[in-house]
């Protein structure tokens, strides 16, 4: 058992280094794409597709970026409950609360992932072809892919919490 | 059924479940009880990826970020305080500026506190301030400058709101001025002691010329904002794309304080990190709102509204209150995306113009941060410093009072946000 | 059963209470049966987003441009070629001959065609003064983006496109971030440009026009004599929508002029000059799968 967390351990590691070098990737070429753009101006051309396709890379970065917040549980919360039990020592109140938290956050992503995946299938009926010949099924497909990420690092963290007080002992 | 699942739901964001959940499947059930199509919910998230400005959010932020971990702080400060240090009050007033500049780059999410506070802290000090009054000071700036272009929550709001961005950055510059202004008044008045216990540096035009030239690099970041967007050359999303790029050229090459290979990754994997946390929510947060626009509750609210209030002077009342209790409970964001759609429409039923009400839901949510017990500021300053929350909340009621009296002016006397579009 | 119908059209305009009357009128026909929500201004989203809502069920119909309908049936948009008619008459004709096509085409795509209405010929206008066709070519232009016909007009006419959204038009206008856009009268008042512009260029350029569109499954629910009085109603708001429009246009028109914008008259023979650059476009867009040869080849004879 201990051998499969470890395991998914370094799956999660691995998520985590591939997302945060996605989200470098990202903003160079946001950036990059768009100077490009502005210089480009000058000499009256524009390139059509580089303005939809740097906000397709903020959307999608919203999910590499969500998927690093979770690994670091960072995501924006109102934490009064747990300050309070902070405060008053209630550790094991606490972790309850905690695993409870990675469930609800757990069946959030994957019902959210699945509305997505129901989304992807009308839209590759119906869609079309957008900007550089993408089929505008690929972006909506980014919801269920980006959210499956959020969805296993929530799982580890949930079957983490379960190890982690016994490999501290 | 229904109503126990959205109770249910409502005491897992209180005890502290994160925020985007909350709102995507407080989406989820709506539609699901509605039985329509949940993937209606992603229909509403992959509109985020359609709106012109969203770009500015990641980069703006990034350059904030690199900004904050450069000594871009320290320069700015010997700066203004070579400027300003000389007058009564000034270097309080230095340090208002100063916050006011960096919040507008950072976004007012707290980091101001914790990348100025450090710094101005024994500052404020050494000029004779009490511990109390700085502590006050720090936290009550860490979300001054939430105004000042090219703010994060500004740009939220004009996606969100459907106003004009580079109207917002306009409109928001004096209202901010007004609050710098009020606070610095009474950090002269508090200061009129401090010359018999800490005498004041005269000021020197060699240590300002010293100065000026130190932070030679700095001083034309604002123009690329402001040039760029006014002058035609760039929309606001290729402004926060010259600005960020020059801001890496000016710390990483000019200046040499970061490392292109060691500081820059780590700033960009938190900053991205931050962006991705607040657009997740704003994503999840439009199929919840599409939700209750859907089902005409602004409308029902309006209705209800019309029945007890009678002019627009009472509306601008109930919703200065209204704000100052979302601005406590939420966040910046989360605010943003859910009430800006509700009460646009019902502002605009009572004559308030769509850019004072940017404004003065952006003035009530910077005070919301301030506000006991459960601003988030309180928390930020209480942890940086390591006091008691309760000394912070001591410390920051003048200026909680202060900050409303300039937001009474700010929503009764429009002018001073719409004389720019007259 | 209450049908939603999203659309970017602004509440309280003549067009909005017509359509508003419109739903009334069914509502009475059909004794309650059908009845029509509308969700004006955009509140619903964009008209993408709204046409994604009726396919996953959350809305039922849209009143749309032709660019978002040709996402439907592409061929509708044929009737958009610049340059294409003499006066409106002439469109109108061209139009009553195409109408049978569009319907069957739109239907064999999932969607009922509850009336095609005209929103008035679309303008270009401009902050400087361009006074020829030749003039446009320096002139930062506007582009709707994802619009393919603009895309492939401005490419054969080597202009200068700048992609903006809708929203931003108006600042980008006045910044100089763009110097010259595009939009029927009607809109051009609604949107304000036209205190941003300075010259409006006659003749306009393109014809415009939007469509009723009822999913074709929501529409087969409705009881056949039901129906037929739909159409009924239907048909006769068409021409009055269309009547209205045209005389809203009118009166924007003169609305814009009042704001000290000079009407601006391009030389006749740049116009003729430009059938080869409609024939460019036409076929740019028959290439790109934009539209079916057959509709090109019985426009150009109904030409
Ligand atoms: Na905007
Ligand atoms: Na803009």
């Amino acid at each position: 058992m201990r051998k499969i967390v470890s395991v998914m351990g370094t799956i999660d590691e691995g998520l985590d280094r591939f997302c945060t070098i996605a989200l470098m990737v990202a903003l160079g070429i946001m950036i990059g794409a768009t100077l490009l753009n502005i210089v480009l101006r000058w000499f009256n051309t524009t390139l059509l597709w580089v303005e939809p396709m740097t906000r397709q890379l903020v959307f999608i970065a919203a999910f590499l970026g969500g998927a690093v917040a979770t690994g670091s549980r960072s995501h924006i919360a109102i934490d009064l409950v747990g300050r309070l039990l902070d405060t008053f020592g209630l550790q094991s109140i606490k972790a309850v609360i905690d695993r409870l938290i990675l469930s609800f956050c757990l069946l959030a992503v994957v019902w959210t992932a699945y509305a997505g995946y129901q989304l992807v299938l009308v839209e590759w009926e119906f869609g079309k072809i957008e900007f550089l010949g993408i089929h505008s099924s690929v972006f909506i497909a980014v919801v269920p892919v980006g959210l499956l990420v959020i969805a296993y690092r929530f799982f580890y963290l949930l079957v983490a919490s379960f190890f982690s007080t016994d490999e501290a002992g | 059924m229904a109503t126990i699942i959205f109770t249910g739901i409502v005491l897992m964001a209180l005890m502290g479940a994160p925020i985007f959940a909350v709102f995507s499947l407080l989406a989820l059930t709506a539609f699901h009880f509605a039985e329509i199509e949940t993937s209606a919910v992603v229909i509403e998230m992959v509109r985020l990826a359609h709106h012109p400005t969203l770009l500015a959010i990641p980069v703006f932020t990034f350059a904030g970020y690199l900004l904050a971990e450069s000594k871009t702080p320290d320069r700015l400060l010997r700066l203004a305080q070579a400027g300003l240090g000389w007058m009564p009050g000034g270097v309080a007033i230095v340090s208002l500026l100063v916050c006011a500049i960096f919040t507008a780059f950072t976004g007012g999410s707290g980091v101001t506190i914790i990348a100025l506070g450090g710094l101005l802290f024994p500052i404020l000090s050494k000029e004779g301030y009490s511990d109390r009054f700085s502590l006050g000071l720090i936290t009550a700036s860490g979300s001054l400058g939430l105004l000042f272009p090219p703010s994060l929550p500004i740009i939220l709001y004009g996606l969100v709101g459907k106003v004009d961005i580079d109207k917002l950055f306009l409109a928001g510059i004096v209202p901010c001025f007004v609050l710098i202004g009020i606070l610095s008044l009474y950090a002269i008045w508090m200061g009129r002691g401090n010359q018999q216990r800490a005498p004041r540096e005269p000021f020197s035009i060699d240590e300002f010329k010293g100065a000026l030239w130190g932070a030679r690099y700095e001083l034309p970041i604002p123009f690329f904002v402001l040039i760029g967007i006014y002058g035609g050359f760039t929309t606001a999303s290729e402004a926060s794309v010259v600005t960020a790029a020059y801001v890496l050229l000016m710390n990483c090459v000019l200046y040499k304080d970061l490392s292109f290979t060691g500081d820059v990754p780590k700033i960009t994997k938190d900053s991205m990190t931050l962006v991705g946390a607040i657009l997740l929510i704003l994503a999840c947060a439009l199929g919840f709102v599409n939700y209750i626009v859907d089902e005409d509750v602004p409308m029902l609210i309006l209705e209800l509204m019309k029945e007890h209030v009678d002019s627009q002077l009472t509306f601008l009342l109930c919703l200065n209150v209204f704000l100052l209790l979302v601005g406590m409970m939420l966040d910046i964001f989360s605010a943003i995306v859910v009430v800006v759609p509700i009460i646009t429409p019902i502002a605009a039923e009572f004559g308030v113009d769509p850019i004072h009400l940017a404004v003065i839901f952006l003035t009530n949510l910077e005070i919301g941060y301030l506000t006991p017990p459960v601003g988030l500021n309180l928390f930020i300053a209480s942890f940086r410093f390591e006091r008691p929350v309760t000394d912070i909340y001591k410390a920051s009621i003048p200026f909680l009072i202060l900050l409303i009296i300039a937001l009474v002016i700010i929503t009764y006397i429009p002018a001073i946000t719409l004389f720019w579009f007259k | 059963k209450t049908f939603k119908v999203g659309t970017m059209i602004p509440e309280g305009t003549n067009y909005a209470n017509l359509l508003e009357e419109m739903g009334k009128e069914i509502k009475k026909a059909t004794n309650k049966r059908v009845k029509f929500k509308f969700v004006w201004g955009g509140v619903a989203g964009d008209e993408p987003d709204v046409l994604r809502k009726i396919r996953v069920g959350q809305y039922h119909a849209g009143v749309f441009t032709a660019k978002t309908m040709a996402d439907v049936y592409s061929d509708v948009r044929v009737m958009e070629i610049p340059f294409s008619f003499k006066d409106r008459a002439h469109s109108q004709k061209v139009l009553s001959e195409f109408r049978d096509d569009f319907e069957k085409g739109l239907a064999k795509n999932g969607f009922e065609s509850l009336g095609i209405y005209e929103t008035g010929e679309i303008y270009i206008v401009t902050k400087n003064k361009v006074d020829s066709m030749d003039g446009l070519k320096g002139q930062k232009l506007w582009l709707y983006q994802g619009d393919k016909l603009a895309e492939a007009f401005s490419k054969s006419l080597n202009l200068v496109a700048v992609p903006v959204a809708l929203p931003d038009v108006l600042s980008s206008l006045s910044t100089g971030m763009i110097d010259a856009s595009y939009a029927p009268a009607l809109g051009i008042v609604a949107l304000q440009w036209h205190s941003k512009v300075s010259y409006i260029v006659e003749p306009p350029f393109s014809y415009h026009f939007q469509g009723f569109l009822l999913r074709g499954k929501d529409w087969r629910k409705i009881r056949i004599d039901d129906q037929k009085a739909i159409k009924k109603i239907t048909a006769e708001y068409q021409k009055k929508i269309s009547d209205s429009n045209y005389q809203d246009g009118l009166t924007s028109f003169e609305a814009i002029k009042k704001q000290g914008v000079k009407v601006i008259q391009w030389p006749k023979k740049d116009i003729a000059g430009l059938n080869k650059v409609r024939s460019e476009v036409l076929k740019s867009l028959v290439d790109k799968k934009a539209l079916s040869q057959d509709i090109v080849n019985k426009f150009n004879t109904k030409l």
